[in-house]
Parts: C-alpha cells; structure tokens; sequence
C-alpha cells in the first residue's frame, strides 16, 4: 500500500508558553493513514473539544503538531519544497463546516469556482474553463444555469455547501478532508451533501476523511470510523461494528445518547455514566475514568493501549486487556477495505 | 381529555418588507393541552421561531402580527396591554432560550438573574425566601448550590442551558416555549439537559413547546407534534402517529431523510429546495417538491382539515396517496 496521507504519533498541546500554567492537548499520540490507490470514507468522530477539528487543521498544514509529523507521499509537510508543497495544496481539498462564511459575500459563487482554476492553471481558455465548472456542478447535481452568475445569499445552504463539493472536485484531488460538512444544513438538504461525499470516493476515486459529532450520518457514509475523546482515540474499526455493538464505555455513552426517530424506542442510558472523582494524578490516565462506569484502578495510572477485539475493530480500555495490542502506528489495520 | 392551556387560532404574522409582504406564519391554528410536551418542526425558514415569538408578542418591526387569537385559559393574549402583557411574560408563558450561546448575562452572577423575574413579577419576598427560591430552583434543574455565584462564563454549555431552563421555570408558568434549547449540545449533554427540562416541566405542570428540526428529538420528547412549512402548518398530530403512518407528503419526506443508526440506507433527500417567501406558489406551499402533485395541487389552496380523529393535515390527495401505499405510510 502506497501512502499518500499520513500522521505519524502527533500530539498537538495548545497554550504552552513559558508562563501559561494551563495546558490544553487537544491531540494525543494520533496516528492513521490515507492510501493513495484504495479510496475510502474514514469518519472521525467525537464531542466538541474531543480534537477532532484540530486533526483536521493538522492534516491540512494549518496547524503545526507539537510532537509527530505528517507526512505527504512521505515526505514532512515542513520541509515540503515549493512544488511538492503546490502538489499537496492540490491533492489534499477541504470542506468547512460554514457554508455562510467562506464565501464573500461581494462576489458571485462563480469566484470559488475560477480562482483555482486560475491558480492551478487548469483550464486554457474562457470555454475551457466554463465547461470544466458546468462539468463539476452537474456531478454533485446542481444546475449550472440556476448557480452560476448568483451571489452566495441568493442560495440555499445545501447548494452553498455543493458548491464547496464542486470547488474541490474541480481539482481532481485525492483526499478531501470535510469537517462538518452537514451541521449548518437542512435535514431535507444534508442528504445531498452527504449523497455526494459518497459519490466522491465511489465515482472519482477520492478519499474522504469525514469530521463529525453525528453518528448517524457517519455510520450512513463511511466504511470505517476512529471515536475521539478528549484528545484520544477510544474506539476505531469497522463502522458496521462500532456503531451496532460498541464495545468502548464512552462510545456505549455516546451511540445510547442519540436520540432515535421512533417513539417506541427508549431514550435511556442511566447506567452508562457516572461521575466521580477518581483522583487522577500525572497526565497519563484515560481521559474518560471520570464519567466511566467500569473505572479500574489501573485507568488512572496509565492510559490504555488500544486492543484488538476482533479482526476489524479496537477500543483503547483496559476492560479488553486480554486481548492483543495494537501499536497506535497500525491503527490502519484495523480497517477494511484495506490492506 | 386534559383541558386546553393555550389556544391559537388564525395567527398570522407578517413582516413588511421593502419587497414585500413576507407571510412568515400565515394561519397557524393549534391547541396545547394543559401539561402536554408538543413540537414544533420545520427547517430553517418555515417560521417555527416567529410563531414562538408571536406566542410571547416579541415580534418586533417590520414583523407584525396581523390577525388571529391567541387565548391563554380563555383570555386573548393579542388583545392585552403591553403592561398587561409583560405580566404574562414569565408568569403565564415563559421562554427557554439557546442558552448554550449568549442569552445570559456575562457580567451579572447567576443568582441576579435568577432574581431578577421574580422580584419583578411578586417583588415583596424577604432576603431569605428569595434566596431559598433560588436554591429551590437550581436543585430542580441538577446543579449544586454554588452555581449561584457563578458567572456565565464559569458554566459549561449544558449547565448554562440548565440555568436557562430555571430562569423560565421561576414564575410557575403555564406554558413554556423551548426554542431548539440543546441544539448547540453535545449528544449526551443534550440528552441529560432534556430529562432536567423535562422533569422540571412535570413538576410545575406546564405545557411545553419544542420548537426544533431533530426528529429524534422529538420523537423521544414530546407527545404531539405540528410540521411546519412556509409559513404554515402542514400536519399536526401525535407523535406515534406522525412516524407510523405521516398524513402529509413533507412529514413523509422528512421522516424518511433521517438517517438511522440500525440500517444502512440510501440518503434520501428532499428534491429542490424551500421556496422564496416573498414568491410563494399558488395552491399548495409544498407542490413544487412534492412527488404526488398534480395540477389540482397549484389550482386550488390547501385548507388544514381533521383527516382522523386528533390528526389535521393541509393536504386534499391523502385519500389518493393512501390507496397507492396501501401498507401504510403515506
């Protein structure tokens, strides 16, 4: 397997100067990997705070990690040269969670859509350049004549946030990474967002990497998916798995918390969480020992390595001791689809 | 049946634009049952926020509300004196805002703020009545006595949304309006702020109103529930019903985009999207999305009928579209 993507054991603290007394690690010890030649959708899941966005402006080469690398097509993003670092600005697209703010309101959609061309150099001529833009809206199912031309407040958010799909389709690239692409949205419009992230991978080859605090959504578009708490990974494997039989007390807490659309259904989870005072000392314990339910004592001590449970899946908690240890470098052989 | 709190009928609420007249409730009629958890859906635009400011008369220029009763036990509210009015505010039908945001004061402790309705609706309480007041509240809603000298920066999203919900309890209201009160929550934040609501509303007996778009939500919170779109209300019955068999196409729909957590399913969307409000279309609000209209839906305006007993849908095809599904749905 080639590797196009990868973060290597990064740890991001924020505030850490030389007299800030509080600390904050927003990412502890994260390593994954996107390959370049088996597309697939990975969700990143987690509550707010729990580092998800931070991963993303990583990943991004927004955010410089304080420990760990990434690396594109192995190669640091800091000592990137100016083409590899062109290359990678190609390759690696975003999607922001706002599809009101990233637009500018002065100019017409149409802006978003001609400066990477311009920028990357993609088209030749005006028609060149025209067919490459009706070309993409109508693969994420816009109508050209209805978009082009508009400014971004006579749209919709759905069709806004399209159009981001559109912008970063244009360049072909091969990861796209969304955070949040669907919080700001409709519920009548979130599916055709997320109806086209999935058609991103299965039609262009592109591989998502999907930020999320939904777990619906994540369980309806990708194949695998990493649980974030507080900086850590908690739970990391095959979707189907993890969303219909969690095995990590925090992801138990967090699948039982969402509430279903069927009134028949219980909306009850008293005995998943608790609160108590664990007396943590040092900064190597699990980060959820406070609100869990099966605190060992060994949970304050040091922080749990992540077990395999079964062939597709791993959770970070010392209930599944017994079973083997996956170093955090290989958490990619939890996935499937991949080899 | 329990009695009716809180009848509406007719609310229309119109803002005048310089384009135009925008009908953002356009003849909104429901009852709210004394005690009874009822809500309100729609997506953004359909007006579910101005009908829940048009209950409490918070609609400022150029909204207006143009018509309708409001009758609280009996007494419309819309014919009321602002004077009059401010002493139902709180007292008769409280909000609970997004409380996770801003809606509290950053530089006033919590218990000022507590305080502040109450002296202001029965003002002559001692020092000590007031304060055990405010002790009785924060333990009706989970939080240790001590948030009391807190500010609201000190709080946790889930426990500013709590003193949200204490500030619109403090007056014994009968209804209380709840308007998307945990949509800035994390899930199981959320889940626990909604249990604090819901055990504070069963305790002073009030009615509530969740206004919201979750349909999970509301599936698991409220007893009935009222569809919003464009400005009017498409189907209002109770909640068990509205997810077994949906009366109107866009209940259909919007239950159908919910993705779920057991199966994996094609997403399914809502064609085209919700129509300019200052350009409605004729006849039918929903028919240019819908998939079963026809012309009879652009010729002729939907009135909202009793289509069973307790259930009311805007819709004149429900006959026709049952007999295509006849297993149910709509």
């Amino acid at each position: 397997m080639s590797v196009l993507l990868e973060a290597r054991g990064v740890t991001k603290v924020f505030g850490s100067g030389l007299f800030d007394q509080k600390r904050v690690v927003a990412l502890e010890d994260f390593s994954m990997s996107i390959s370049k030649d088996d597309p697939s959708i990975v969700a990143v899941v987690g509550e707010s705070g729990s580092g998800k966005t931070t991963l993303a402006r990583i990943l991004l080469g927004l955010e410089t990690p304080t420990a760990g690398d990434i690396l594109y097509e192995g190669v640091n993003l800091q000592t990137l040269s100016r083409i590899e670092r062109h290359e990678f600005r190609r390759n690696v697209q975003v999607v922001f969670q706002d599809p009101f703010e990233v637009y500018n309101p002065f100019y017409r959609v149409d802006h978003v859509l001609n400066t990477p061309i311009v920028k990357f150099g993609l088209a030749k001529s005006p028609t060149e350049r025209k067919t490459l833009i009706e070309g993409v809206l109508e693969a994420v199912g816009l109508r050209p004549d209805e978009i082009l031309g508009r400014h971004p407040h006579q749209l919709s958010g759905g069709q806004r946030q399209r159009i981001m799909v559109a912008r970063a389709l244009l360049l072909k690239p091969k990861v796209i990474i969304a955070d949040e692409p669907v919080s700001m949205i409709d519920a009548s419009l979130r599916a055709t967002v997320l109806a086209n992230l999935q058609q991103l991978k299965e039609d262009f080859g592109i591989s998502v990497i999907y930020i999320t605090h939904d777990l619906a959504t994540a369980f309806q578009i990708s194949q695998n998916i990493v649980v974030m708490y507080s900086g850590s990974v908690t739970e990391v494997g095959d979707v189907n798995r993890v969303v219909t039989d969690p095995k990590h007390p925090y992801t138990q807490l967090l699948i039982g918390s969402v509430p279903r659309a069927d009134p028949n259904l219980q909306w009850s989870v008293d005995n998943l969480e608790v609160s108590h005072d664990i007396g943590i000392k040092g900064e190597n314990y699990c980060k959820f020992a406070d609100r869990c339910p099966h605190v060992l004592s060994q949970c304050v001590e040091k922080a749990p390595s992540l077990y395999q449970i079964d062939s597709q899946r791993g959770a970070a908690c010392y209930l599944y001791e017994d079973s083997p240890v996956v170093e955090r470098d290989a958490m990619n052989s939890l996935f499937v689809n991949q080899q | 049946m329990k009695p009716i709190v809180l009848e509406v009928r007719n609310l229309k609420t119109y803002f005048h634009t310089p384009r135009g007249v925008v009908k953002a409730v356009d003849d909104v009629s429901f009852d709210l049952m004394q005690g009874e958890r009822f809500g309100l859906v729609g997506e953004s635009g359909s007006g579910k926020t101005t009908v829940a400011l048009s209950l409490l008369r918070m609609i400022k220029a150029p909204g207006q509300i143009e018509g309708g009763q409001l009758l609280l036990d009996g007494q419309d509210i819309l014919k009321l004196s602002d004077e009059e009015m401010r002493r139902i505010r709180l007292a008769g039908i409280a909000l609970v805002t997004q409380g996770a945001m801003n809606a509290l004061n950053p530089v006033i402790r919590v218990r000022e703020q507590l305080i502040d309705g109450i002296k202001d609706h029965d003002g002559n309480l001692s020092r000590e009545a007031m304060e055990a007041r405010v002790q009785e509240l924060l333990s009706g809603v989970d939080l240790i006595p001590q948030v009391a000298d807190m500010y609201a920066h000190q709080l946790s999203g889930g426990m500013k949304q709590r003193v949200c919900i204490a500030i619109g309890i403090c007056m014994r209201p009968k209804v209380i309006i709840a308007d998307e009160p945990t949509s800035a929550l994390d899930v199981v934040v959320q889940r626990r702020v909604m249990e604090t609501l819901r055990r504070a509303q069963e305790e002073v007996g009030a009615a509530v109103i969740l206004v919201g778009h979750d349909m999970g939500l509301m599936a698991q919170f409220v007893d009935r529930m009222a569809v919003m779109y464009a400005g009017k209300l498409v189907e209002v019955s109770p909640v068990r019903n509205v997810f077994q068999e949906p009366l109107h196409p866009y209940t259909e729909l919007l239950i159908d985009s919910v993705p779920t957590l057991t199966e994996k399913d094609v997403l399914k969307g809502i064609q085209g999207s919700m129509p300019s409000m200052l350009g409605l279309p004729s006849g039918c609000v929903f028919n240019p999305r819908c998939p079963y209209s026809d012309e009879s839906c652009v010729s002729t305006l939907q009135e909202t009928k009793e289509v069973e007993a307790g259930r009311w849908a805007a819709c004149h095809k429900i006959d026709a579209i049952r007999n295509l599904n006849p297993s149910g749905g709509v």
